[in-house]
């Protein structure tokens, strides 16, 4: 385990020489997974998107169907490495944390908007005042709302001043969905982005055809030497799971994704195509209790449920294996997840319907009760899972009525706590605070299940305001532990976020599971 | 028949007006919130975000404050923005319609194209063989789904005949012949229920007029037993048929929703099935104005083709 801090102020004062030359030629190079090939400039990659981007504005939703799209046109400060878990420089080519509640970051010269004006840190600085503008909307006000002052000495150099300490801090700023930076002059002239905007980054909008056709075309003053490789993305919205398999396999679109483990098992034999297995799952379902009122306020009632959960068997029979097990950190969130392999290990997560039962005696439902389970069917697997555990844990008295409900009917449920359980997917977050905070921190007006822990608090808070990864990773695994043992909520499984796949025509790119996918800067069609 | 019409396209203002209202209504009675889908489920409900989100978009008003506002503008020309986007409406339907309009009109072309003679040809070999296989398809047309239809064939020509361009973007603006192109494969699916619609509606005609007298009377005359057929049996029977292919053409409306979704379209049916799920209000009220607009004028077209189909209603009407 290596020391993030340390590491920070070491490439801050160092200056972060790997920069701007050498920096893409290098990870082009690195990055060839179907072995040693010479990078092809040109030609236009397809790309079969599965829904209408809700606007362009990178600040303005928290939508997959826009980021998809804006994580080509705009850049960060940082960005993450190719496993998704180490942030590293991007705009900013160097930066420095002198004390927890200042950051300073010193931007790469020569960066230009789409529209051809210059990277400044007016624009960083306009960026982050656009976030927190109520007028924007942006779902991140209350993530940035941590910066208290914004510093520009000079053009090349950016000082925050935070509020508190703030350890996720780093990783928002490099996550374009949280923290796209904007050219204050182009919001100024569109007033806003919904149709496009000038970015910084390899590709730019060169046309929106609603439910249609996004055409990127390449940047040619990217700021990488020689990236992209491609002359441009054409991102076909194809909503339809069977059309953009079909697509894929007749060629029309050489890259798309998959909600479904078995349309994703079937791709797996297609000719020419590669459909490699997730990487490590990112998509965590949390099942909620409301914890106000009995029966689940009694926690030897939520440790029986969890041990009348066979999780295994989940895994195997809703996603043919192609998931995980999972503690509340989804295990892609390395290191502070517990990895899957050690889940078993934790307070009552392996299955003994014994002892299920005869906590069960103890709480006084010996006759077991019925209760209220909502989910969605919008997401694969959601109701899948409601059915088995309704299988499972009807074997120790507790009956289960399953309530189904629209999506964001069902958001609606799980932000506030409507039915006694609720079961939602969440998606990858930039932080392990990202999502685990708001479902468990007292004090976060999104806690479905309404745990008043002040131990969990402390762990949470400590952990949101510490800088030492070391530390963090300790403190991130105590609360997962704490979580289980008091089994304030369920996680019968993590899955993949999206199976991506793409022709064998596509070289040099690298999916993540995070499912962002700015490594086509770097891929090129054969 | 001016009089007729005229008044036809009057009574239409109550019509939109109730279906404005009832669309307003049932999408507002769907629960759900514009702001689980613009800041996703991280994002509380009664946080500063979502405030700034409901507030921005004046859906902290009161709901009869929200029509009133939305009929004020509507009866000014001013059907809103998006609540999504943030765009006008107008232009946003105005570009999706022509797709929906072509996908439609091919697919009733289709339909007549094979319905007609298939319906005809049915009632003259009554109860013989090719009655009984072009039952059989029909039947067959009828009950299979156009998404099982679009899908099944997306699939077989991306393994067998790859060569065949599949879902291919479509600009009509800019390139009108190929996306007709693109729009073949996509109207035949959409138009098989109809043909068949079309087929049992002509057979069961023409059934009826077969037995009337004047057809014996024809056939006496010396008239040729095609032309006795067509001119004599077809031209009378086609009365309900028409009826039957107005309804058709309404129904293809609500079909292409789902060949629009299969086949990646942008139409009008996309548009409205997106500002659903979104709960985009503004876009989905002036979308199913649009939408209730075309099916009237299809009604009326229907009607009035009855003038010139039917003589005794020119006299009487």
């Amino acid at each position: 385990m290596r020391d993030d801090v340390t590491r920070r102020r070491f490439l801050g004062s160092s200056g972060m020489a790997l920069a701007a030359l050498g920096y893409g030629a290098g990870s082009a190079a690195a990055s060839g997974e179907g072995g040693v090939q010479t990078p092809k400039r040109g030609g236009v990659l397809t790309i079969g998107q599965d829904e209408n981007p809700i606007g362009l504005d990178p600040h303005k939703t928290a939508a997959f169907s826009t980021g998809n799209i804006a994580e080509h046109i705009f850049t960060c400060l940082l960005r993450w490495d190719a496993t998704a878990s180490r942030v590293e420089p991007d705009l900013a080519t160097a930066w420095e944390n002198p004390d927890p509640q200042t950051f300073v970051f010193h931007l790469r010269d020569g960066v230009k908007f789409h529209n051809g004006d210059a990277l400044t840190s007016d624009d960083v600085k306009f960026t982050f005042q656009r976030l927190v503008d109520p007028a924007t909307r942006s779902p991140w006000v209350s993530i940035f709302s941590v910066i208290s002052a914004i510093e520009t000495p000079d053009p090349k150099t950016v000082v925050f001043r935070l509020a508190n300490p703030f350890s996720p801090f780093l990783n928002y700023l490099a996550t374009i969905k949280y923290s796209a930076i904007v050219s204050r002059e182009d919001v100024k002239q569109r007033g806003d982005l919904v149709k496009g905007g000038a970015g910084t980054g390899p590709f730019m909008l060169e046309d929106f055809r609603p439910n249609s056709l996004i055409r990127l075309k390449r940047n040619p003053d990217y700021y990488e030497p020689g990236l992209p490789y491609l002359d441009g993305l054409d991102f076909r919205i194809i909503p339809d799971e069977g059309s953009r398999m079909a697509a894929l396999r007749a060629g029309s679109v050489q890259l798309t994704w998959l909600s479904r483990p078995d349309s994703a098992t079937q791709m797996r034999d297609a000719p020419d195509i590669v459909a490699p297995e997730p990487k490590s799952y990112s998509r965590l379902l949390l099942l909620e209790f409301d914890q106000r009122k009995p029966p689940f306020n009694d926690v030897r009632v939520r440790r029986a449920f969890s041990m009348a959960l066979n999780r295994e068997l989940i895994i195997k029979v809703v996603w043919r294996g192609l998931a995980g097990l999972t503690a509340s950190l989804p295990p892609m969130q390395t290191p502070f997840a517990v990895p899957s392999s050690d889940v078993p290990g934790l307070p009552f997560a392996r299955e003994d319907i014994a002892a299920a039962k005869a906590l069960m005696v103890e709480a006084g439902y010996a006759a077991g009760f019925e209760t209220v389970f909502a989910v969605s069917p919008a997401g694969y697997g959601d109701v899948q899972i409601a059915q088995i555990i309704q299988q499972m844990v009807g074997r120790i008295g507790i009956r289960i009525k399953i309530l189904q409900k629209e999506w964001s009917q069902l958001v609606a449920d799980f932000q506030s706590t409507e039915s006694p359980m609720s079961m939602a997917g969440l998606v990858w977050g930039p932080d392990p605070d990202t999502n685990i905070s708001i479902r468990l921190d007292s004090k976060s007006t999104v806690n479905p299940g309404k745990t008043p822990d002040p131990v969990l608090d402390d762990l949470l808070a400590k952990a949101r305001q510490s800088y030492d990864a070391v530390e963090r990773t300790r403190l991130y695994r105590a609360i997962q532990e704490r979580v289980a043992d008091m089994a304030y909520v369920i996680t019968p499984c993590a899955a993949p976020l999206r199976w991506e796949m793409w022709s064998n025509k596509l070289q040099g790119y690298r999916d993540m599971s995070s499912a962002q996918r700015v490594y086509l800067r770097q891929s090129w069609l054969q | 028949m001016l009089k007729y019409a005229a008044g036809r396209i009057v009574l239409t203002v109550p019509v939109l007006f109730g279906v404005s209202l009832m669309s307003f209504a049932i999408i507002h009675l769907i629960p759900g919130d514009i702001v689980s889908v613009l800041a996703g489920p991280t994002v509380a409900l009664d946080s500063e975000a979502a405030q700034n989100i409901r507030r921005a978009l004046h859906l902290d008003q009161p709901l009869p404050m929200q029509y009133g506002r939305w009929l004020l503008g509507a009866l000014q020309g001013d059907f809103g923005n998006s609540l999504v986007m943030g765009l006008p409406v107008g232009p946003q339907i105005a570009s999706h319609l022509p797709v929906t309009l072509v996908l439609t009109a091919l697919s009733l072309a289709f339909a007549i194209v094979v319905g007609l003679p298939a319906g005809v040809a049915a009632a003259a070999a009554r109860g013989r063989w090719p009655d009984l296989s072009i039952r059989g398809v029909a039947l067959l047309g009828l009950s299979t789904p156009p998404f099982f239809v679009g899908v099944a064939a997306l699939l077989l020509l991306s393994l067998y005949l790859p060569s065949f361009k599949i879902l291919a973007a479509v600009d009509l603006r800019h390139d009108p012949l190929g996306g007709l192109q693109a729009l073949l494969l996509p109207a035949f699916v959409l138009s098989l229920a109809s043909a068949t619609t079309i087929m049992r509606y002509t057979r069961a005609a023409m059934l009826e007029v077969l037995t009337e007298p004047y057809m014996a009377t024809a056939r006496a005359k010396g008239a040729g037993r095609l032309r006795v057929l067509i001119r004599h049996g077809l031209r009378s029977a086609l009365l309900p048929v028409v009826t039957a292919i107005g309804v058709t053409a309404a129904h293809l409306m609500a079909g292409a929703v789902v060949v629009e979704q299969v086949f990646g379209l942008p139409g009008v049916g996309q548009l409205m099935l997106n500002a659903i799920y979104h709960r985009d209000y503004t876009q989905v009220q002036a979308t199913v104005l649009v939408i209730t607009m075309l099916v009237v004028l299809i009604n009326i077209v229907v009607d009035l083709s009855y003038y010139l189909l039917d003589p005794r209603i020119q006299q009487h009407g």
